[in-house]
């Protein structure tokens, strides 16, 4: 698997802990002021970035018998008009139809409708075992404003490398 | 009642609870490590309050509950808002309460969630806006 190098401004590949994404916040935190990327897109960046690295985090399938594979690959690159942050991360090639269903439901979904379902799901969240509310995809397509992308690569019989692709828009209209 | 408080950290909130000072505030970034144990302490807390409501002496201004945050992440919002219902309930007790959500200027983002929440949890905020140079926390 590989994330395209183009206009890249950070990158990150290996074992995810909470520390380590602490790390990753803070940098890209201090790259996004010395870029002078405007503040409403930085905190909007920053949700996304915080609900994507947390739910690879919780979501991660380790892969001790092959270490040359990384658990999780991130990369944030600098395009014209945008950024887009992909990350990837092993899971079961089973709980893959779920995730593409509510990626499809999210992406059919305009701002109004985002907002609306963000309302019912709050007011019955749970929080899951690994300490999810169910929230965390809803607030990444209403702070990007735009579509979520996502492609699998199988590497396995069990586990699929899954990407996001998250990008938004550095000029608010 | 025992005080709550908790000191902030780089990604949990600074909680301070404290009805002898007439102080409620919670300020910081909320995206901590585990949620439940972060939280629960805060929920038990604001349930013992819930209880000693009749015995307490009513304060003449409503409790002001400050919520300002730069930051909270979406397992976080599911505790805030268990927060408000809480303090909803406090409120239907008897108690005076006013909820205070802070937002930064141009922060537009951070005020609509806070509307959403009052919202869901039917529970009337007010606003305030805070000056990018005399931010209070």
């Amino acid at each position: 698997m590989t994330l395209s190098q183009t206009n890249k401004i950070f990158e990150f590949k290996g074992n995810l802990t909470f520390p380590v994404i602490e790390e990753i916040l803070n940098k890209i935190k201090i790259l996004l002021q010395q870029m002078e990327v405007e503040q409403v897109v930085q905190k909007r960046l920053y949700a996304i970035l915080v609900e994507s690295l947390e739910n690879a985090l919780k979501h991660k399938t380790p892969l001790q018998k092959n270490a040359s594979l990384q658990e999780v690959e991130m990369s944030l690159q600098r395009l014209p008009e945008s950024l887009l942050l992909k990350i990837g991360n092993y899971m079961p090639a089973q709980k893959a139809p779920v995730l593409i269903e509510r990626i499809k439901e999210l992406n059919g979904l305009d701002l109004a409708g985002l907002n609306h379902l963000y309302r019912t799901s709050i007011a019955n969240a749970r929080i899951s075992e690994k300490g999810g509310a169910g929230l965390g995809m809803i607030e990444i397509a209403r702070s990007a404003r735009n579509t979520i992308r996502y492609h699998f690569t199988e590497t396995t019989n069990k586990n699929s490398f899954f990407v996001l692709e998250i990008e938004i828009a550095t000029t608010i209209s | 009642m025992n005080p709550l408080i908790i000191e902030k950290t780089a990604a949990t909130p600074k909680i301070h609870f404290d009805f002898s000072k007439k102080l409620f505030e919670i300020i910081g970034c909320s995206r901590p490590e585990d949620v439940r144990i972060f939280y629960m302490p805060i929920i038990d807390w604001l349930e013992s309050f819930k209880l000693t409501i009749p015995e307490l002496e009513k304060p003449v201004n409503p409790l002001e509950f400050k919520f300002k945050f730069d930051y909270f992440n979406s397992s976080s919002a599911k505790f805030l808002l268990d927060i408000l219902v809480l303090i909803n309930q406090i409120h239907e007790k008897g108690m005076a309460i006013k909820v205070a959500w802070y937002f930064d200027e141009n922060d537009d983002d951070m005020k609509e969630v806070g509307e959403e929440l009052s919202e869901v949890v039917d529970l009337p905020f007010e606003y305030i806006e805070v000056p990018k140079k005399t931010k209070t926390n």
